[in-house]
């Protein structure tokens, strides 16, 4: 049984139930392969869904034998690190588009691409910090349906809440951070 | 923002939301007026609230979307991939274009999945790049460019290449067989370029072979098998960080090749996880992980023929597991492709297709594959690689002459493949044996299909096929009487073969003279091979003789039987006997005429090589001019046999100490063989060298350094990293470097060879002490003097033991000892050896031999320094006067005896 998201980090636990920060690390991982892998494979035709990644990133980890039956326990932890995996990918590309550590043998030349990286991920992640400091659960509500995908019923199993919360909360929390977003865009 | 604030914002906002839209702009003004900034808040909440986006959303799926095309909007230095065109478990390959604009060439990048040390691949990519480059060929894809992405991800530029992989073309246009088979051979050539210049692809496969929409065969991915192989365990440059000098730390050239697959074919790391390779076109020696050579693509060629010709591969493999593997490549035998189609109602269906896809019936594309094509496609697909194709000109040799409907030279079953079967049924042991009896053999056959050759003369083939059969059944008779006789136990040697095989010639072959010549003959030439020359002269005379009875004396198949006795003659050290055949050879070519101007030719060098040796070297030069000339009548100036006997002109001018003539005429040779061999040929290598001595005895050592780094780096690909030959090299680099004062340089190159030849020669060889007296010679220049004197100690050593105490090598060692004491101080030593040296070489030698000038030096200087000038001086002035025999006025060993002799007198 896949330990509950509040339960404390720890080491892992003698039956092979692998501890919060361990699941983490082996759910960031899986994601991260994921995403290359997945999104190579479907290419740009098909719009792609975290939800569809945190499924997939599911089932291998259950083959993997990873103690991880509670499903929806196990999305609310891949929903957070949805979040990391993305933003740090989105940061990787910034930092590989400055051509930083890039090494070239035989020709002269580097080009340095222009920096158009698209921040937006970034700046969602940094909205959604400031919104934890202010009201952590509607923060996590975001997290859990946008980044993890899950249903308002999952969100609400989840989080121990109800769905009517969790609908008005996310609500707020979308108008509050559109506003943060859109102040953040350039010319928008 | 307090928490009971920012519960008011939510609560008015939901209130706001709930009410319809009209009525919200009277709910915020309803508001209190003493918070504007409340009512400002919840207001731009109910904005973004009622915009029809969704920044959240957005934002995340803009950003999976970013993911998915990085990896297809990678840029890879100046280019940016378009699109990806395969990937496979070791690599990517996208379609990309270069984005400075100017030019908009489409290039092909292929981007490794693993990661290299930068300096790794720096350097594997220095040493592959120059000779993937030099692969220009309009059938073979360009290596452009390379690096490493960001990641760290090696990728390499490549020409673009559109077009269908060769086995799905011909399908698909319906190519007839000779279609195929002329589109083959397109590829054949491709290969065979690149071989010539010693490049091997170790990964062909139809993915590999892009047929463009003009018909165009091109082959991809040359070369990159190698470069993007796994780094290997035990890299030097990982053991020994330190080493300053990058080139020593070359990974070996003979390691294990592990091929890597390409687009889309299969690809599986086999037993120890590091060699890759594509199973379904995979050599047995790629599965075995041994040494690669030219005929590991000769073997893939042939699975691409059979593919291409039965429309299926050779062997299915049922698993990818190594046994299994290992079962099907280096075991099994392949059905011919002729066999590998049938019509039973099973795969009749497909059967059909595949005929149909080559524009014939089922039976009709059996009949067709049937004898030639059978034989040549199971010829390259041999397991063993030296039984396959020698080269792939060989294999477009017999595609030619079936496509002409000639004979082939592929045989089945043939006597020959009985004998060699039989050869190879020992054991490895055997080969030194077994080689030399089949050279022997195959030597014979070789000129007998020559023969065969000459289609006007049918018959005569004919004669001369029986004959092949007789003669190689003898030597199939020798060898399996000589197993269970002579070696109970051991292997009969070579010379022991030989021995029961001359016994049993003259009862055997009694009514076949020309046969039993033939045989004489290579047998002759076989004991020449080791050594045994009075023997070797016997045998050629009985040749003569024999030939002589059955074609008369005066036939040009005497004569050529005379040139081997010559040779045997001069290697037995005596020139007399050798110029009285070379005479009588000359006799038989006046009587021909004209037609028998090619054994002039060779008369006559052989004779420059006699007069050489007496001593008469001008003599010897008109002849080598003489033949030189001959030849560039008969062959035009460019043919390898002119420029060899150009080759031995050189030697006899270099000989002569006339370096300036020679290195011309060494440059001639060398831009001649350049023009028809492979940069890294060994005669191609043998001249460079010769080049870079005369070079450096011309007191050029600039230029001979750089052939001589060519004569290395030649050597390390030709017979890979440890290899006496190369030693070798590295000795001779050694030399010159030390010559120009880089002595550090050339201790390394030094170490190496020396620690390279005790390994393949043993402590005690000669070579050993040459090379210990040449580090001690660089490391007394270095000034490391107590290192010096043991080296050269140890070096004196090992040359009393090998040659005895007499000798002048021993001379020389005594003379580099007596230098090293005097810079010691230790005088008194050093003029007895000093005195020793001198006094063997005036016995060993010729009074104006330039090698007496060392030690009369030598002792001159001691001399003068202990204040004996009066002595010295004699010494000193015919010092003096040998080297300004043979040196240079500006040479650096002439100007210091000349100030040895100022300081004196």
């Amino acid at each position: 049984m896949c330990p509950s998201h509040n339960e404390t980090q720890g080491a892992g636990a003698d039956n092979g139930t692998p501890s919060n920060a361990q699941l983490v690390t082996l759910v960031y991982g899986e994601l991260r392969a994921l995403a290359h892998r997945y999104l190579q494979r479907e290419s740009r035709n098909r719009p792609i869904q975290t939800t569809a990644l945190v499924h997939e990133a599911y089932l291998r980890l259950a083959e993997k034998d990873v103690n991880c039956r509670d499903r929806n326990h196990f999305v609310a932890i891949a929903a957070t690190t949805m979040r990391r995996v993305l933003v740090d990918l989105a940061r990787e590309r910034a930092s590989h588009k400055r051509g930083a550590g890039a090494i070239h043998l035989p020709l002269d030349d580097q080009l340095v691409g222009a920096d158009t990286t698209r921040v937006d991920v970034l700046a969602l992640d940094q909205a959604m910090q400031r919104l934890e400091q202010r009201d952590p659960r509607k923060a996590r509500v975001v997290e859990l349906r946008v980044f993890g995908g899950l249903t308002v019923d999952q969100a609400a199993a989840a989080l121990e809440i109800g769905r009517a919360t969790i609908e008005r909360d996310l609500r707020f929390a979308k108008a509050w951070l559109g506003r943060e977003l859109r102040a953040a865009a350039p010319d928008a | 923002m307090d928490l009971e604030r920012w519960r008011r914002i939510e609560e008015l906002f939901h209130r706001a939301v709930e009410l319809p839209e009209g009525e919200r702009p009277r709910f915020l003004a309803e508001l209190p007026d003493t918070d504007p900034e409340l009512r400002d808040e919840v207001a731009s909440l109910l904005r973004s609230h009622a915009e029809q986006d969704d920044p959240v959303v957005e934002a995340v799926e803009r950003s999976l979307r970013d993911v998915a095309e990085g990896s297809s909007q990678q840029t890879f230095g100046p280019y940016r991939a378009r699109r990806r065109l395969a990937g496979g478990t070791q690599a990517d390959v996208y379609l990309a274009e270069r984005t400075d604009g100017e030019y908009r060439t489409q290039v092909a990048i292929k981007v490794a999945k693993r990661g290299f040390p930068t300096e790794e691949l720096r350097r594997r990519f220095r040493q592959e790049r120059q000779i993937l480059a030099s692969l220009s060929h309009p059938n073979i894809a360009r290596l452009l460019d390379g690096g490493t992405t960001a990641d760290g991800l090696p990728f390499l530029v490549m020409d673009y290449v559109d077009g269908q992989p060769i086995d799905r073309y011909c399908d698909q246009a319906k190519c007839s067989i000779r279609q195929r088979l002329e589109l083959f051979r397109a590829v054949c050539e491709a290969v065979e370029h690149a071989h010539r210049n010693l490049t091997i692809h170790r990964d062909l496969k139809p993915s590999n072979i892009l047929v463009t929409e003009d018909g165009q065969p091109v082959l991809l991915d040359f070369g990159i098998a190698k470069l993007l192989a796994e780094p290997s365990r035990a890299e030097p440059s990982r053991a020994e960080p330190s080493r300053a000098e990058p080139s020593r730390a070359e990974p070996s050239r003979a390691e294990p090749s592990r091929a890597e697959p390409s687009h889309a074919d299969a690809s599986i790391r086999t037993m120890d996880g590091l060699r890759f390779l594509t199973p379904a076109y995979a050599s047995p020696e790629q599965v075995l992980g041994q040494q690669l050579t030219t005929s590991t693509d000769i073997y893939s060629l042939g699975v691409v023929l059979y593919r291409l010709l039965a429309g299926r591969p050779p062997y299915e493999l049922d698993s990818l597991e190594p046994k299994a593997l290992y079962e099907a490549v280096c075991e099994r035998r392949p059905p011919a492709p002729s066999q590998a189609l049938n019509d039973d109602a099973a795969t009749r269906q497909q059967t059909e297709a595949i005929a149909a896809a080559r524009g014939t019936s089922f039976s009709a594309l059996r009949q067709r594959l049937k004898g030639d094509l059978d034989t040549i496609t199971l010829e390259a697909l041999r397991k063993e690689p030296e039984r396959r194709y020698p080269t792939v000109a060989a294999l477009i040799e017999d595609l030619d002459r079936t496509l002409s409907h000639r004979p082939i030279s592929a045989r089945r079953e043939s006597a020959r493949y009985r004998f060699t079967k039989l050869v190879r049924r020992h054991p490895y042991g055997v080969a030194a044996t077994a080689a030399l009896v089949l050279a022997i053999a195959i030597g014979v056959l070789a000129t007998l299909r020559a023969t065969w050759q000459a289609r006007e003369q049918r018959d005569r083939a004919q004669a001369s096929q029986a004959e092949a059969e007789r003669v190689t059944d003898f030597m199939a008779g020798l060898f399996e009487v000589a197993s269970p006789e002579i070696s109970l136990g051991r292997e009969p040697t070579a010379g022991e073969l030989l021995d029961l095989g001359a016994e049993r010639i003259s009862a055997r072959l009694d009514e076949q003279p020309m046969s039993r010549s033939r045989l004489l003959r290579a047998m002759g030439k076989a004991y020449h091979g080791l050594g045994r020359y009075e023997r070797a002269s016997e045998l050629l005379r009985e040749a003569i003789e024999d030939r002589r009875q059955a074609v008369g004396p005066s036939h040009p198949e005497v004569a050529e039987c005379l040139l081997d006795l010559a040779r045997a003659q001069i290697s037995l050290g005596d020139p007399t006997a050798a110029e009285q055949s070379l005479q009588a050879s000359l006799a038989i070519c006046d009587q021909q005429g004209p037609a028998a101007d090619p054994l002039r030719a060779a008369t006559l060098n052989l004779l420059a090589q006699v007069r050489q040796r007496q001593g008469d070297i001008a003599q010897a030069e008109r002849l080598h001019r003489q033949a030189v000339e001959l030849n560039t009548r008969l062959l035009g100036t460019d043919h390898l046999v002119t420029l060899e006997s150009l080759n031995d002109l050189a030697e006899a001018l270099a000989e002569r100490r006339q370096f300036a003539r020679a290195n011309e005429l060494y440059r001639q040779v060398l831009d001649g063989q350049r023009r028809q061999l492979s940069s890294v040929h060994p005669d191609v290598i043998k001249t460079l060298n010769n080049l870079a001595t005369a070079q450096l005895a011309a007191g050029d050592p600039e230029a001979s350094e750089t052939s001589m780094r060519r004569v290395v780096a030649a050597r390390r690909q030709l017979y890979g990293e440890d290899h006496p030959h190369v030693a070798l090299a590295y000795s001779n680099l050694g030399q010159v470097l030390s010559s120009q004062g880089r002595h550090a340089e050339a201790l390394q190159w030094l170490d190496s060879a020396l620690e390279l030849s005790v390994k393949h020669y043993g402590e005690a060889h000669p070579r050993v002490a040459d090379l210990t007296y040449n580090v001690g010679f660089v490391l007394e220049e270095l000034g490391r003097l107590d290192a010096a004197e043991q080296r050269m100690s140890q070096a004196l050593t090992l040359r009393r033991a090998a040659h005895g105490s007499q000798h002048p090598a021993v001379a020389q060692s005594l003379v580099a000892l007596a230098g090293l004491h005097h810079r010691m101080g230790r005088t008194d030593e050093a003029i007895t050896e000093a005195r020793e040296s001198l006094r063997i070489l005036r016995d060993a030698l010729p009074a104006d031999d330039y090698r007496q000038s060392s030690p009369q030096l030598q002792l001159g200087l001691l001399l003068t320094a202990i204040g004996r000038c009066d002595e010295a001086l004699p010494l000193l002035e015919r010092a003096v006067a040998l080297r300004r025999s043979y040196l240079p006025e500006e040479h650096p060993a002439l100007a210091a005896a000349v100030a040895a002799l100022r300081a004196c007198s």
